[in-house]
């Protein structure tokens, strides 16, 4: 009547105690050091293996809460054409560049990085803003800007760093020669109350001299 | 050929946890349902194509007919006519999620309104559901070959016209929503 | 009657494989596969500007081909996809220790799976909970950089303890081993499927560990909205990971409901059904209406963030997603503590050799939590609600205060002039107890809408519920380890020491947790890191006792693990209990009981000495 049930394929699991233990100690390190030390591998990877100089037309493109590239490296006296592109579908964006973080006693939260930089990227550097597509606010702040076509939708203020605040799905054209000014610079959108920035709205840019 | 025994009572047991499994897949839908009321008491957008959506439903409810058949031919003792039966149904309810990707290919419903959040959310539940309903039907038309159903034993070939039904349902539910209420 | 299954030979397959690799290891190799092919996948069809190799859209999607990869990787593919292609099961399970780390079939491997893994979960969660009370130690940020990192540990922190310990413990790990052997059943309905349903867990905790890869999320284990859909990628994997574990309880409420149904052995009639088993049943109801909706509600909310759709944001009806987080919100919070309302009512009546008191009530006091419980959602929005609303939920709120009685009156009913053994999972039962009162009457004072408004998301209410799931389920899942452990591995632990450790426990939960209640009063707000310095004092305590309460736990088990493996061995039945998992011998054998078990009365009533059920033993087999 019945027979017993012969089933084949995978009978036996031979493996070791130590391949379970080393693999899953092994995998939990990967994943310790992919969610503490992602800057630190990064940086290591781009000391190792370089990261090749951007010069000419360059796309910059903004999203929910972080810049693609987030990482540049520039040459003092490249002519550059940066296209900044938000893609957010839902919120604004700016650019700035600068240097140490502008630091401010919250009531409560203690000292924390505030509005923008301490040192503008953009000091006294002649740039052409062109292309102009749903731009919000803009702050020109120290920076020698010269505008192609109507300066209409720029909506020119003043205070902090230069700052061009873009709509989402809006562009802008920013041309300009890398000033000589090397060394490391930091870029990031302090949108809502630098929120942005402190969320990964953060890129690095490494220009290297002449 | 190795034999094994099933008891009615265990094939009891599964059928039953089977029904209160889909009974409490029912509770997406009903969410969905909801939620519609909530947000648009039920309005439907004069763009949606009625046309297109009619003959989606009508693939569905044939495809739920012949999966009946079929399962109605194992009863019956024929096995192959089942096995066909469950890949004509699987191969309608295909063409019914074609038709379901071209509608939304084309974009004639905007995405960005109301009715058009819910149509997709909606349409693409159903839609999921339904893919994995063509998957189980595959599946067991395989299974069905080489297990050798029987008019005694099919509870597998069942179960899968349950979700199969349960798929066709809930669709056709989701047909009236979005066109007709 | 029999129906005969005939089964198709294997037929190019004459040479039976041998697997070199540990299951769960090559769950993680699949998994990293699955996740590198579908996420390119989605990339190569909806690429970004800039061309990111992850996005929200391709995380999404490559996530579920993660979790194919993983399901395969342990075990689905030769134990569930072949085999539902009508190929002769090629998966067998191994005899030994390596039978924990892949798919299995055996619900008490099952069980113990998820005791494992959820006490994992705790001891991560419970990490990031001292990281938070190191935080609150000062009055400003010291040890978290930025605000967000704060608010993911409290995000990760919660989610993990609701739907990968609270939700899990009791019915998943305890549940799926004993109810089981409590009805006399050697096997559960749907075996394969619970096997599966496990290692969905771990899959929805290593994702929301790994969250803040993705950016931090500061919504909470409630992901209000509209603040989620304006939060960082992390967010996503907020969804994915509840949606897995969430799917893990689906399935261990299906299996064993359906085995409560319909594997009840001989004479196990509804009348005789154990305490701890209607428990079960009543919250696994509970999860096959609720866990869906939330999953469904996740499924929205991710759309809103993925394309974006605007159901639940500012143009949509962030309040719909309010309503519609606590329609399950709710109902969670007594799926995690109907369990030990029961235990308690298991565990008294063997501890004083006495006779249940009005168990009826009991059961029915359990069934009446069940159906009240998907009426009160809205008293945690009364912040957002006209007062003409509120009054039908303050209302069933407090009602909900009776049924809930019904339980206690039951407990101390039966400790009424009973003469108690004073052991260590007695104790850790009126611990419970004694914190629940406190968890439940602050909660009746929560219902009411004048207190309610001025506490609203202050420590109070952290306070609150703590002690309802800490207070309620966990220590009354420390007493069940220490109650069954003789079941679980046939020895027994150190009745002193054990005293001691839930003494220590005892004092650390109260004093971190009683204290919060007066911060709460004192205006001390919830979901910030940092505070007015007035505050200080009192957190610098709560801090120390939550240390304190945390080496407990660890301490614990410490001990729960040196008894497991080197405790003296224990006898049969050392509390001499009369339901059915005392039957058999410790810990079970593979197919539970060796032979028929026939149930000829109650568990509850120790004023005779007749036995409650007999096994009538399997003949010798004649070999």
């Amino acid at each position: 009547m019945s027979q017993p049930h012969e089933p084949t394929g995978i009978m036996e699991q031979t493996w070791s105690r130590r391949q379970l233990l080393w693999g899953g100690a092994g995998l939990a390190a990967t994943a310790a050091a992919a969610i503490f030390g992602k800057q630190a591998i990064v940086n290591v990877a781009r000391d190792v293996f370089g990261s090749p100089v951007m010069s000419g037309k360059i796309n910059l493109y903004q999203f929910d809460y972080y810049f693609v590239p987030n990482y540049m490296t520039w040459r003092v006296g490249d002519k550059l054409e940066v296209t900044l592109q938000n893609q957010s579908h839902t919120h604004w964006h700016e650019w700035t560049i600068g240097r140490h973080l502008n630091m401010d006693y919250f009531q409560a939260f203690g000292e924390m990085d505030a509005d923008a930089w301490a040192i503008d990227f953009w000091q006294d550097v002649d740039v052409t803003l062109s292309d102009p597509y749903k731009i919000d606010n803009f702050v020109p702040n120290t920076a020698h800007v010269t505008y192609v076509g109507p300066k209409g939708p720029y909506q020119i203020q003043s205070g902090g760093d230069f700052s061009p605040t873009i709509q989402p799905n809006g562009s802008l054209k920013l041309t300009f020669t890398v000033p000589n000014k090397p060394g490391i610079w930091y870029y990031g959108c302090f949108v809502q109350e630098f929120i942005h920035y402190r969320d990964g709205m953060q890129g690095i840019i490494n220009i290297l001299p002449a | 050929m190795a034999v094994t025994y099933a008891k009615d009572r265990e094939i009891a047991a599964y059928r039953w946890g089977f029904r209160i499994f889909l009974v409490s897949q029912s509770v997406p839908f009903i969410l969905i349902f909801a939620d519609w009321y909530m947000f648009d008491g039920y309005y439907v957008s004069p763009v949606a194509s009625k046309w297109l959506g009619s003959i989606e439903a009508f693939f569905g409810l044939l495809s739920g007919l012949i999966a009946w058949q079929a399962l109605q031919a194992i009863r019956a003792g024929h096995l192959m006519a089942m096995i066909q039966g469950f890949r004509r149904a699987a191969v309608i309810g295909g063409a019914q999620l074609v038709l379901l990707a071209y509608q939304w290919g084309t974009r004639f419903i905007p995405p960005g309104t109301r009715y058009g959040e819910v149509y997709y959310t909606l349409s693409g539940v159903s839609g999921f559901y339904e893919l994995i309903g063509i998957f189980v039907l595959v599946a067991i038309s395989f299974r069905a070959a080489r297990v050798q159903f029987t008019a005694h034993y099919h509870w597998d070939a069942e179960a899968a016209e349950y979700f199969w039904i349960f798929q066709m349902v809930a669709g056709f539910l989701s047909y009236l929503f979005l066109y007709w209420i | 009657m029999e129906q005969q299954i005939t089964q198709a030979e294997a037929r190019n397959n004459p040479q039976p494989k041998v697997m070199h690799m540990a299951p769960v290891l090559r769950g993680l190799v699949w998994a990293t596969i699955g996740f590198a092919i579908f996420d390119l996948m989605t990339v190569a069809v909806d690429p970004f500007r800039g061309r990111p190799l992850v996005t929200e859209p391709s995380v999404v999607v490559g996530w579920v081909g993660a979790l194919i990869g993983w399901l395969m990787g342990v075990g689905g593919y030769e134990g569930v996809i072949l085999p539902l292609f009508g190929s002769p099961s090629t998966w067998v399970e191994p005899k030994n220790w390596r039978k924990y780390f892949g798919l299995s079939t055996n619900h008490k491997v099952i069980g113990l799976q998820y005791l494992v893994t959820s006490s994992s979960i705790f001891f991560i969660a419970g990490m990031d909970a001292m990281a938070i009370r190191y935080e609150l130690m000062q009055p400003s940020m010291h040890f978290f950089t930025y605000t967000g990192q704060y608010l993911t540990a409290v995000g990760v922190h919660g989610s993990l303890m609701m739907f990968g310990v609270g939700t899990v413990v009791l019915i998943s790990g305890l549940g799926n081993y004993f109810v089981p052997l409590m009805i006399g059943a050697k096997e559960t309905v749907f075996s394969r499927l619970s096997g599966i349903g496990h290692w969905l867990l771990p899959a929805g905790a290593l994702t929301l560990i790994a969250s803040p890869l993705l950016g931090y999320w500061d919504t909470g284990w409630r992901g209000y909205e509209p603040l989620a859909s304006q939060d960082p990628g992390g967010m996503v994997f907020y969804y994915l990971g509840i949606f897995a574990m969430t799917l893990s309880t689906i399935i261990a409420s299906l299996n064993l409901a359906a085995t409560i149904i319909f594997h009840r052995a001989r004479g196990m009639t509804w009348a005789r059904l154990p305490l701890f088993v209607w428990g079960i049943l009543t919250v696994s109801l509970l999860n096959l209406i609720w866990q869906p909706e939330i999953e469904m509600t996740f499924v929205m909310a991710l759309l809103d963030k993925l394309i974006p759709f605007h159901f639940f944001d500012a143009l949509g009806s962030p309040l719909t997603y309010l309503s519609m987080f606590w329609l399950f919100g709710h109902p969670e919070v007594y799926i995690i503590v109907l369990p030990a309302f029961a235990l308690w009512n298991e565990i008294i009546p063997v501890m004083a050799q006495k006779n249940l008191f009005a168990r009826d009530w009991a059961i029915i006091g359990l069934i009446f939590v069940m159906m009240l419980s998907g009426l009160v959602w809205a008293h945690h929005i009364f912040t957002n609600m006209r007062n003409s609303e509120m009054f039908p939920f303050s209302f069933f709120s407090e009602m909900i205060s009776i049924p809930t009685g019904f339980s206690f009156m039951a407990a101390i009913g039966t400790l009424w002039r009973a003469r108690l053994r004073f052991t260590t999972p007695t104790l850790l039962v009126l611990m419970a107890i004694f914190n629940f009162v406190i968890g439940g009457l602050t909660g009746v004072y929560l219902a009411d809408p004048p207190v309610n408004l001025q506490v609203h998301d202050t420590f109070f209410v952290i306070a609150h519920f703590h002690y309802t799931i800490i207070g309620g389920a966990i220590f009354t899942w420390v007493a069940a380890m220490y109650y069954w452990l003789p079941k679980l591995s046939g020895r027994m632990f150190n009745d002193t020491l054990g005293k001691w450790l839930a003494l220590w426990i005892f004092i650390g939960f109260n004093g971190t947790f009683s204290q919060m209640f007066l911060l709460g009063l004192d205006g001390m707000n919830r979901w910030v890191p940092a505070y007015p310095p007035y505050l200080k004092p009192l957190n610098y305590s709560v801090s120390l006792f939550a240390f304190f309460l945390g080496a407990g736990f660890i301490a614990n088990a410490i001990h729960i693990w040196w008894a497991w493996v080197k405790g003296p061995k224990s006898p049969e039945n050392p509390w001499h209990a009369r339901t059915l998992e005392w039957l058999t011998t410790s810990p079970p054998p593979d197919d539970n009981f060796d032979g028929e078990v026939e149930v000829v009365r109650g568990f509850y009533r120790y004023d005779h000495d007749e036995p409650s059920a007999y096994l009538v033993k399997n003949p010798e087999p004649a070999e």
